[in-house]
């Protein structure tokens, strides 16, 4: 008894001196940051989280460097990183952002202050000094495993001057490096631009039927398409849009098997020459909603101010046939299990008839499905994209979507994308085959709907884009990049009859999917021979009216005819 | 030469006048952002940006007068006072409750402070709001753009001389989101 009084009394001192040593032991690790800046910021990141600098070598030469050469402006700096670290455990004493407020105190002003609970919480600071003719700034970031701390000084006169000419120590590095992204605007098309491939050279909902004699190899010719487009029927759920009336000798025959045209036997061939252009066409009412009940009288078509003849007609619940493009560059890579929910819920919501391909893209063009109904399939397909990752080729991968897209003979085409649209050439000298003039000037011609998901996971990084270029855009990267891909992604919505829906997180994807499935199913199909054709290479612009009181027509600008 | 001494300082008292004047019409369109603080803990994500007139001088030189988008930018931003912005980012709805922003909306409701006709998206359940600083003259002199949607509240006041035409452009720059500002239409109405 004696011996376990003995042993608790024991326990109970020691519990007690522990007791009153850790909060000792943490007095004395806790730093209190006492204004002096950068100093107390790497002072306070090493002291209440016990972290290590990573060593950067050659840094001291570094400095040395920028304060004798002082390009752009830049005077001098400090930098400070912490990598591999824990930085989840918080220090109990202040946290962070009052070590901020603490460190930066006199001339200092906060500039942009940032945090994220999100993804492992993260903060961003920046402060700012002004003296007479410098400007100092310090950046301190600090996330769940790494922290950055930079102070820089520079004359932002010359640090503009720089971007505008950029030389150092009188050796120029090329033109100015300010952002001077064009953008796009609602241009028309070029007329007689050349036709970069063959799936551009042609419209690719015209085709030409020729009719041949009875002299020829059969009495029975199948239709030649212009170009890729082979002019066949399939299911009964999506015949293909029927041949017009000038051609009223062309009918077509049972489904999955070309058109056959059949002539009276004479020696000469006749060739009758007729194009079809499909217009995938939305309604909408005075106040912006989508009218669902039209009927084929309420459409008039226009070409180059000339009314044309509606040759066919298809109602808003028609299949429709899409690519769901995804986009699986680096900055998707964490959202992922979102994504393939997402997707899963939108191949889920569509109706039966609509036939799906999954295509992934990165840098690469990846189809993972071909058009298909079986959603068991495309959903297989789906949980793919988790092991793929990569860049963002996103003009060339449009691109790619569209030719995929003219393979098919069926109208009702649209592209669903989710991306952020910041192909690598907006933001680094990487070259796509194709840019985005080529690409808004194609996808302005053809009939394919374009459905944009601008889905930007670090969009909140964006909002605080103001100096630093990159992705953010701002001060120093002239526009900002991601302004410009959204933009972009704008004007393909716009110019082929769709509409944007935008996602921030992982958790708005359902429901910008959920916009986009009801979108899908409020477009009309009509069809019309165009009543004169050149082929000068001109673009004809087509205008659709509506018989109803304040009611508009949305639908692609027109057509190049070739 | 008498009257021309006399002249010449009543010239310099009234632009003096005037100077005061303009100072203290951008005072008044300074709004305060503090009572939005206590949304911070509740935020999941949370952009605070302060940029007062001599850090957007210090910005407006780094705008090309060459582009043609940056140097409408410039000439919007060169004559500005500040800018100064608070985005809160909630993970579920209901966070955050319009009584939150009733704060920010008195401050508007003073005399001087108009409100142009705002845009409600059903879709998003996005409204965007945004409120006017005027002078007897018509100048704009200050603003204030509330938009709030269930899990996101953003608030961005600017102040300064300011061009309705051009204020889309400011949209993506200094911290402003998109808010898709031109398709606001300007029918200020004194509240």
């Amino acid at each position: 008894m004696t011996q376990l009084q003995k042993m608790f009394r024991v326990m109970f001192v020691a519990a007690m001196m522990l007791a009153l040593l850790v909060p000792v032991a943490d007095a004395q690790t806790a730093f209190t940051p006492k204004g002096k800046g950068f100093n107390d910021v790497v002072k306070y990141i090493e002291k209440n989280y016990s972290a290590k600098k990573t060593k950067i070598p050659m840094l001291g030469l570094a400095k040395f460097a920028i304060w004798m050469v002082r390009p752009a402006g830049v005077k001098g700096f400090k930098l400070a990183v912490f990598e591999d670290q824990n930085f989840i455990k918080r220090a109990d004493t202040i946290s962070f952002s009052q070590a901020m407020r603490q460190s930066f105190k006199k001339d200092w002003s906060p500039l942009v202050q940032f945090s994220s609970k999100r993804d492992g919480a993260s903060h961003t600071f920046i402060y700012v000094k002004q003296t007479k003719k410098d400007v100092e700034f310090a950046v301190a970031t600090l996330g769940e495993s790494e922290a950055v701390v930079v102070q820089a000084k520079f004359n932002p006169d010359a640090a503009a001057k720089f971007l505008e000419n950029p030389k150092i120590m009188g050796i120029s590095l090329g033109n100015s490096i300010r952002g001077n992204n064009t953008i796009a605007t609602n241009r028309q098309p070029k007329p007689n631009a050349p036709a970069s491939t063959p799936a551009a050279a042609s419209d690719d909902s015209s085709k030409r039927v020729v009719i041949k004699d009875g002299n020829s190899d059969a009495d029975t010719a199948p239709v030649q398409p212009t170009s890729r487009a082979v002019l066949t029927t399939n299911d009964e759920n999506n015949p293909p849009l029927p041949v017009a009336e000038n051609a009223s000798a062309a009918k077509t025959t049972e489904a999955s098997k070309p058109v056959e045209v059949k002539t009276p036997p004479r020696e000469d061939t006749l060739r009758i020459e007729t194009r079809l252009v499909n217009l995938n066409v939305k309604a909408l009412d005075k106040s912006g909603k989508p009218i669902t009940n039209l009927k084929p009288e309420d459409f008039a078509v226009f070409e180059d101010g000339t009314k044309q003849e509606v040759a066919h007609f298809k109602p808003v619940n028609a299949p429709v046939n899409l690519i769901l493009l995804l986009d699986l560059s680096g900055s998707t890579q964490k959202k992922r299990k979102g994504m393939i929910e997402a997707a899963n819920r939108f191949i889920d919501s569509l109706p039966a008839g609509d036939k799906i391909s999954v295509v992934a893209f990165t840098r690469q063009y990846k189809p993972l499905t071909d058009f298909t109904a079986d959603k068991i399939a495309l959903k297989t397909a789906v949980k793919k994209i988790n092991k793929i990752g990569g860049g963002t080729a996103f003009y060339d991968s449009a691109w790619k979507a569209l030719d995929q897209l003219g393979q098919l003979t069926e109208a009702r085409k649209a592209i669903v994308v989710l991306t952020d649209g910041e192909d690598e050439s907006l933001i680094s000298d990487r070259e796509s085959a194709h840019n985005f003039e080529d690409l808004i000037g194609r996808a302005s011609e053809e009939d394919v709907t374009i459905y944009p998901i601008y889905f930007s996971p670090n969009s909140h990084l964006n909002k605080i884009g103001i100096l630093f270029g990159g992705s953010g855009g701002g001060l120093l990267g002239g526009e900002s990049k991601s302004k410009t891909a959204r933009k972009q992604l704008e004007q393909l919505a716009e110019l082929t009859g769709g509409e944007i829906f935008s996602a921030q997180r992982e958790e708005e994807l359902e429901t910008a999917y959920k916009l986009v499935a009801n979108e899908l199913h409020t477009l009309y199909s009509l069809a019309y021979s165009p009543d004169k054709l050149k082929h000068d290479g001109q673009f004809r612009k087509i205008n659709v009216k509506l018989a109803r009181d304040g009611a508009v027509a949305k639908t692609r600008r027109g057509y190049f005819d070739r | 030469m008498e009257a021309v001494k006399t002249a010449t300082r009543m010239m310099m008292l009234a632009v003096l006048m005037l100077a005061g004047l303009a100072a203290a019409q951008a005072q008044d369109a300074r709004l305060q952002f503090t009572q939005l603080d206590k949304l911070a803990s509740k935020a999941d994500n949370v952009v605070e940006v302060t940029l007062d007139k001599n850090l957007l001088q210090v910005a407006a030189k780094f705008l090309s007068d060459k582009n043609p988008t940056e140097a409408a930018v410039k000439d919007l931003v060169s004559k500005l006072q500040g800018v100064y912005v608070r985005v809160f980012e909630f993970d579920k709805i209901g966070e955050y409750s319009l009584g939150d922003v009733e704060p920010i909306r008195s401050q508007v409701n003073a005399p001087g402070w108009s409100k142009i006709v705002g845009v409600m998206s059903r879709r998003e359940g996005q409204k965007v709001d945004v409120h006017l600083r005027m002078d007897n003259a018509g100048m704009i002199h200050g603003l204030l753009i509330l938009a709030t949607q269930p899990r996101e509240l953003v608030v961005v006041n600017i102040v300064g001389p300011i061009d309705l035409e051009k204020l889309s452009q400011l949209e993506g720059q200094f911290g402003i989101p998109k808010l898709e500002l031109d398709k606001i239409k300007a029918k200020p109405r004194n509240e």
